[in-house]
């Protein structure tokens, strides 16, 4: 019995001691990790630094404001480029730059030039001579430029070291975030590069589309439907294409082929419906089948009472029908949804 | 003689024929001039001018001698047709022969079977007679190709250069409507296309793609000469960029979300080559820059950034290895703050010029300095690459694994400890260095 309680406490006090270790070496490896380095998620450091005109600028915890720090190398090209693009950043924040609190750490600030952005908007604007390197430090700063951006809650939101072709759309996009401003890319895909690509088949079918209208406006019916033709080939689903080109079709005389047109055509949107059924009573009243156009029109009607054509067109089936009263109402209708 | 005489009488009896058939000339003015017997061909066509068509031919003639049945214009010069056409030259610029009151250049004034009255067929036969703007052009412009001149321009005066039916960007963007709604989502846009698309594209055609008037390079350096003279003048010179449209491998000409107009991310643009080995000259070949990250875990702060342009310059460059700036090519140098600005572009140079500090790195053995000690000697200083592999290791830092010494490689034996670390290279005997307990080297044998 006395054998086990010795056995017992021997190991009772093994375990403290590897209890004892463990704390020592988490305690050692936080007290590292906290005195020179930080991570995305971790707490923005505390810190406090002498501005240039030698007031004391100390950040603490718990104020709800985003702050940016930015490490700079006064003559250095790179820390002058990104001074232009806060400033830029800055620019653009309008108001809402008052919420962010802004500080500059420099060595010497003699030689980035800060002047417009100390006259902008932001008035939480802070310099801070670092010159024995303790900011540097604190941060674990390798290299400048270095942006960090924490938000209203203290969290560090972004660590963006050196001055690379996404400087700008990374620390715009982190900002925005600290301050909890709406943006259209999420801040991890700020630095994604995206261009401009004009000659996708949806911005070609729009230029054949665009300049079909402006053939059309000068009355080149031919020339505009051979445009939207084109547009077709390029993407034979085009409902836009095909509904313009059946428009013209009518517009041209041709209305066997805007029949074919529509025969051919699936749309599934109430405007893109109404068109189609346009296209068709256009198209039959100009092959003297009145009735049946009159029909069509009239459901185009209801599905888009605000296209004056649909209402023209009608107005001429009343007309050749010697419904004159009706074909003035008509017409006044479309005029009026031209005019007003 | 009888010859003579039989000649004359078959000119007389043809005069006499001829005099027969003839429709006499009025005499006097009549009611309209367009009859079956006179001009019944100007009622004929497709399209007839309104007075012709009225039969109001003293709308534009007035008689000069009625009875010899000749005629002069109502009005003078432009002011004929001005008359009734009151608003074709109110505008700023007009067109030549609006301006001389040439309309007839143009346009027949009785009728045509051309809409618009025009002289020929199309609008383009009709501004191809003077204007000679596609000879010869491999790809035109879509109003151009379908000969619809006037998408763009105005036939008769415009407010704006060269007839434009508006502004040159506004008339661009009205049918190139995705570009322009593409645009308002980007940062970074060249200049030439907020305002300028004929800095680069020739409206009308060109016998390059996308009608553009000359290919890159050459196109580029009409505005970034800059760039010509790095490219051409260039100690160290990227051949890429001298290559027919190589400005495009990297750049894009219309906007990008990123700076430079860049197409992807300046690694993978690099990538795009430097994925394998490159010939530099005759007997030089460049690792491929893959295989010197693959499965590294610590990268230079550029690479990690995907920014080789944090020390490399893209277009040419006085620095072997096209470097931005200075950095000694050798494992030894004597240290001069000069030779390493390319490191200093970054990196503070203090860290190599104080000998003793608290907070600047964590490479100091309490406060001594390890990266003054190392690098900031008059003689056999270590230059960076001693101890830091460029582009990424698997060590922290990115410390290189060895270090060369003639053929061989000598393990550096770096070990990362919590408050500093320790080195066994073949540069020196194995030491520690502790920022916190400072080791004491005074014990150790002098080297």
């Amino acid at each position: 019995m006395k054998g086990t309680n010795m056995r017992a406490r021997s190991r009772i006090t093994t375990y403290a001691v590897y209890v004892l270790v463990i704390a020592q070496s988490l305690w050692c490896i936080t007290a590292q990790a906290g005195r020179h380095a930080f991570a995305v998620g971790d707490k923005m450091p505390e810190f406090s630094g002498t501005n240039v005109n030698g007031q004391v600028f100390t950040y603490k915890h718990n104020q709800g404001k985003a702050l940016m720090v930015v490490f700079l190398s006064p003559g250095h090209k790179r820390s002058a480029q990104a001074v232009e693009d806060v400033e830029e950043i800055i620019r653009q924040l309008g108001t809402n730059a008052e919420r962010l609190q802004i500080v500059i750490a420099v060595g010497d600030s003699n030689g980035v030039d800060l002047s417009s952005m100390q006259k902008g908007p932001a008035k939480n604007f802070h310099v801070l001579r670092d010159s024995e390197y303790k900011l540097w430090g604190n941060f674990g700063i390798i290299a400048v430029p270095t942006a960090i951006i924490s938000d209203t809650n203290d969290n560090v939101l972004c660590i963006k070291a050196g001055y690379g072709y996404d400087f700008a759309p990374v620390v715009r996009a982190y900002v925005n975030q600290a301050l909890g401003l709406a943006q259209k890319t999420a801040p991890e895909d700020a630095g994604r590069v995206k261009t401009v690509s004009n000659d996708t088949i949806e911005a070609r079918l729009k230029s054949h589309l665009q300049m079909a209208k402006m053939l059309e406006e000068k009355g080149r019916l031919e020339s505009a439907i051979a445009e939207i033709q084109k547009a077709r080939e390029l993407d034979p689903n085009s409902a836009e294409a095909a509904l313009e080109l059946g428009e013209l079709f009518c517009r041209a005389g041709r209305s066997k082929a805007a029949i074919e047109i529509t025969e051919s055509l699936r749309v599934t949107s109430r405007l893109d419906k109404a068109r189609l059924l346009l296209i068709s009573g256009w198209a039959k009243r100009q092959m003297g089948e009145l009735d049946t156009s009159e029909k069509l029109l009239l459901e185009a009607t209801t599905l888009d009472p605000k296209a004056a054509r649909t209402l023209f067109e009608l107005g001429k089936i009343y007309q050749a029908k010697q419904q004159n009263d009706k074909a003035m109402e008509t017409y006044c209708k479309a005029l009026t949804l031209i005019f007003d | 003689m009888l010859d003579r005489v039989y000649k004359s009488a078959v000119m007389l009896i043809c005069v006499l024929i001829s005099n027969g058939f003839a429709v006499e000339k009025p005499t006097s003015l009549q009611k309209t001039c367009v009859t079956e017997e006179c001009h019944a061909e100007y009622g004929k066509k497709a399209h007839v001018h309104g007075p012709v068509s009225l039969g109001d031919c003293t709308a534009c003639h007035k008689p000069l001698i009625p009875e010899e049945h000749t005629w002069q214009f109502e009005r003078k010069g432009r002011d004929l047709c001005e008359y009734c056409h009151l608003e074709q030259a109110a505008k700023k610029i007009v067109h030549e022969p609006v301006k001389t009151g040439d309309c007839m250049q143009c346009h027949d004034p009785h009728s045509s079977d051309n809409k618009f009255l025009i002289q020929e067929k199309t609008i383009a036969a009709l501004c191809e007679n003077c204007h000679k703007v596609t000879e010869g052009l491999s790809f035109l412009h879509g109003p151009t190709a379908v000969g619809e001149c006037t998408v763009c321009h105005e036939s008769h005066s415009s407010d704006h250069a060269g007839l434009l039916i508006a502004e040159q960007a506004e008339l661009c963007f009205s049918c190139h409507v995705i570009m322009q709604d593409e645009l308002k989502e980007y940062d970074f846009v060249h200049e030439p296309v907020k305002n300028d698309c004929i800095g680069c594209h020739d409206p009308h055609g060109a016998s390059n793609s996308k009608m553009v008037k000359n290919l890159a390079p050459f196109l580029c350096y009409t505005c970034h000469k800059d760039i010509q003279k790095i490219a051409e003048n260039s100690m160290y010179q990227h051949s890429i960029v001298g290559d027919i449209d190589g400005c495009m491998h990297c750049h894009t000409p219309h906007a990008s979300t990123v700076k430079f107009l860049l197409k992807k991310d300046a690694k993978s643009l690099c990538l795009t080559c430097h994925d394998k080995p490159q010939k530099l000259g005759q007997d030089e070949v460049l690792p491929a820059f893959t295989a010197e990250l693959e499965g590294k875990k610590f990268l230079h702060g550029p690479v990690a950034e995907n920014d080789c342009s944090g020390c490399h310059t893209t277009h040419g460059s006085e620095y072997f290895r096209l470097l931005a700036k200075e950095y000694p090519s050798q494992f030894y140098a004597p240290f001069r703050k000069e030779n390493y600005e390319l490191c200093f572009g970054c990196h503070s140079e203090d860290l190599v010029l104080t000998k003793e500090t608290s907070d600047l790195t964590d490479f100091r053995n309490g406060d001594l300095n390890l990266h003054y000690l190392h690098v900031n000697k008059e003689r056999r200083g270590r230059t960076c690459r001693s101890c830091h592999a460029t582009h990424a290791s698997n060590l922290p830092k990115h410390i290189r694994e060895s270090v060369p010494y003639g053929t061989w490689s000598l393990p550096i034996g770096f070990n990362k400890k919590s408050s500093g670390g320790s080195c066994s290279p073949g540069c020196h005997l194995p030491k520690d260095y502790d920022r916190n307990n400072p080791v004491d080297y005074s014990s150790l044998p002098a080297e």
